[in-house]
């Protein structure tokens, strides 16, 4: 229920105005704004952050695809294992990392976790200060924690918000609107729009086509649809079989992100600005304000005394960032390493 | 030169709120950090964050979430349940909300008046009950510069999340408006934004397309238009309070919007209302022969007399049915108010 303010340069005429009409006696100096380095995000405040802050620069290495800024990774050994968020380098290309010297390094993809969301990257060891994991129990609303941003050239300040919790899973999405008048009695449910990035679309599946079956489950309410396709999770290959006219013709369609598809829809997400397509399913995240940009997951989230106290996993709103806790990252690595090691044999 | 202004200012604001709670304000605000420019240390920073946590308790128990016209925030203020919001939450006087009381407790209230001009809001809980509530800063006591906290339920009530918490700075603040670096987003509207004592100096309002720069409405713009918020009023930009206490006469009718004018919804004691058997149902649908298109120009109509002047109403009588004309001497708003006057907390 917050309307956007759009026009930002008005502020000073209202202020004027009503100085005026109140006879106030501030002077013009307190017209005058907090200097930009002054705030909760600015250069002179954020280096307060002392040891934190050099402890989050040196341990975040810079994710690039194609040569573009995607996410970050945490350093977490000697051995030149990063942890950075899975979901992030679902676009082929080529992956290369920038450690905290600036040096650009080779990235191996040894693993990914699709319940943590976490993946296993190797880079030339030495070229990065593994983390100092820390107990996030210790973590309380209100405590003090730093990340870096996108680009790891800058580091980024705020507090616990809010309590630590589960965040259930949301299922992909074909991107589909539905007619509602779907008679239960007769086979199929009729798609009536698509959502502004619909993967189903892409497919080439059209408005006024009847989804009749979901793999091999017959269709025939809106709520058995949704009931199928919530089984699956995004980027999972679904066998449909749509029946055209007179025509049954069958069509995969690869499942996306329902933030991916619906967000622009949303007024909150709107107001956002841009966030992490995989925001949701996490068994455990720790809530902070850090107004991370998407592309800055994957790095560490560390205490005024220089602890990893979490992972940076998603950006979910204007005023929400999810970390994993250390404990369940540092859990995710053994289990990545056996997969690592599967995989090589 | 700013950074000097700065401390000016902070110091002057120990000097104030000293005055206001002398114990509170010394212990608390003593520490150098709140009036550095910036913190200097992770030790600064650990006194913010004491400082907060010390008082974040009370602030939640008495932040509460709004359900109304969409979701919103607020904050109880009296024992008896009177919340602030903003006025965007509060929506038409009379009209009836839930309040969530952050353990998940749905409590029946209703919206009171609201400034159009300030979007500052009054509820009030009608379930009577020892209500948890928080003070108000008085006026005068927030600088630019001044570190603060934003907490409110954005996106709508969460428990397992519980109250969301924010720390930043004033950036600015004029009468009606602080700007601060607290973000914000939708369902946040209407709740507190607390000094580093616990009291209340802002209620969330708006926000900008920067993700660090978010409006709240002070509570100086609270307490101005309080006694007609109270009394179910619409106050709009175009009123200065000022101009209402000179010079309007008083009739003494609580209203909200009718298709045919405005439709009684209270009547004040022994008001020129009351006295001219003016009774909740009836709808006002000219002034002096003028049509009443909204609340708003039924205020200007009125607001062109002062007291003891003469105004002709038509009335669509509720229960008599019928129009009828009446003719009513408005009366000095001064001689009916007071007596209604309430303790505003922390004035």
């Amino acid at each position: 229920m917050i309307p956007q303010r759009q026009a930002q340069p008005f502020l000073p005429v209202l202020v004027i105005i009503s100085i005026t009409l109140t006879h106030s006696a501030l002077t013009q100096d307190s017209l005058d704004e907090l200097p930009s380095k002054l705030r909760l995000n600015g250069a002179q405040t954020v280096q307060a952050f002392g040891r934190g802050g050099e402890a989050a620069r040196m341990s975040t290495l810079a994710i690039l695809l194609e040569g573009e800024h995607i996410a970050l990774a945490t350093a977490i050994d000697a051995k030149g294992h990063l942890l950075t968020k899975a979901s992030e380098l679902e676009t082929k290309g080529e992956i290369s990392a920038v450690a905290p010297s600036g040096e650009k390094l080779a990235v191996t993809i040894l693993a990914s976790d699709p319940v943590t969301d976490l993946a296993l990257l190797k880079v030339i060891p030495g070229k990065a200060t593994p983390v100092d994991w820390g107990n996030p129990d210790n973590l309380v609303q209100g405590s003090w924690v730093g990340a870096m941003t996108h680009q790891a050239d800058s580091l980024m300040i705020g507090v616990i918000s809010a309590t630590r919790r589960e965040i259930k899973r949301r299922p992909g999405v074909l991107g589909v609107t539905l007619d509602p008048n779907d008679d239960p009695d007769e086979l199929g449910v009729a798609i009536d729009g698509f959502g502004p990035n619909s993967p189903a679309q892409k497919q080439g599946i059209k408005s006024g086509d009847l989804i009749i079956r979901v793999e091999t489950k017959d269709i025939r309410s809106r709520k058995e649809l949704a009931g199928q396709i919530s089984k699956f999770d995004p980027m999972d290959e679904v066998n449909l079989k749509i029946l055209r006219g007179e025509e049954g013709i069958a069509f995969t369609v690869t499942l996306n992100y329902k933030s991916n598809v619906f967000d622009m829809l949303d007024r909150n997400q709107r107001m956002s600005g841009l966030t992490s397509k995989r925001k949701a399913g996490f068994s455990d995240v720790i809530q902070h304000e850090l107004p991370l940009s998407p592309k800055a997951m994957g790095g560490p989230l560390v205490d005024l005394r220089g602890k990893t106290m979490g992972l940076n996993i998603a950006r979910a709103d204007r005023v929400t960032t999810f970390a994993l806790p250390a404990s369940v990252a540092v859990k995710a690595v053994e289990e990545l390493k056996r997969k690592a090691i599967n995989k090589a044999e | 030169m700013q950074g000097l202004l700065h401390i000016l200012l902070t110091v002057l604001l120990i000097g104030f709120s000293a005055g206001a709670d002398t114990r509170l304000a010394k212990d608390a605000l003593d520490h150098p950090v709140f009036s550095k420019p910036a913190p200097e240390s992770p030790e600064d920073l650990l006194v913010i964050q004491k400082q907060v946590r010390s008082v974040l308790k009370s602030a939640k128990e008495a932040t509460v979430c709004i359900l109304g016209n969409g979701s919103g925030s607020g904050v109880i203020v009296s024992e008896d349940g009177l919340v602030l919001t903003a006025g965007h939450v509060s929506g038409e006087p009379g009209t009836k909300v839930h309040v969530i009381m952050p353990d998940g407790t749905k409590l029946e209230a209703e919206s009171l008046g609201r400034s159009a001009a300030a979007d500052s809001g009054l509820i009030r809980i009608t379930e009577k009950d020892k209500h948890p509530f928080v003070k108000i800063a008085p006026a005068a006591t927030l600088f630019r510069g001044d570190w603060i906290f934003s907490i409110g339920h954005p996106g709508g009530f969460d428990k397992e999340r519980g109250i969301v918490l924010r720390v930043g700075r004033v950036i600015h603040r004029s009468t009606n408006t602080i700007q601060s670096d607290c973000k914000l987003i939708g369902g946040d509207s209407g709740g507190p934004l607390f000094d580093m004592l616990g009291r209340v100096v802002g209620i969330h309002s708006r926000v900008s397309k920067k993700v660090e720069q978010n409006f709240h409405v002070t509570v100086r713009a609270f307490k101005r238009d309080w006694d007609r918020m109270l009394a179910g009023e619409i106050v709009t930009i175009d009123d200065s309070y000022a101009k209402i206490q000179r010079k309007g006469g008083f009739l003494g009718v609580k209203r909200i919007p009718h298709s045919k004018g405005v439709q009684i919804t209270g009547v004040v004691k022994n008001s020129p209302a009351a006295q001219s058997k003016l009774r909740a149902g009836d709808v006002i649908s000219h002034i002096d022969g003028k049509k009443i298109e909204s609340l708003n120009s039924f205020r200007t109509l009125i607001n062109q007399h002062g007291p003891g002047e003469k105004v002709l109403l038509d009335i669509l009588k509720r229960w008599e049915g019928g129009t009828k004309q009446v003719e009513v001497v408005l009366g000095n708003r001064n001689d009916f108010l007071p007596a209604r006057k309430p303790t505003i907390p922390g004035k």
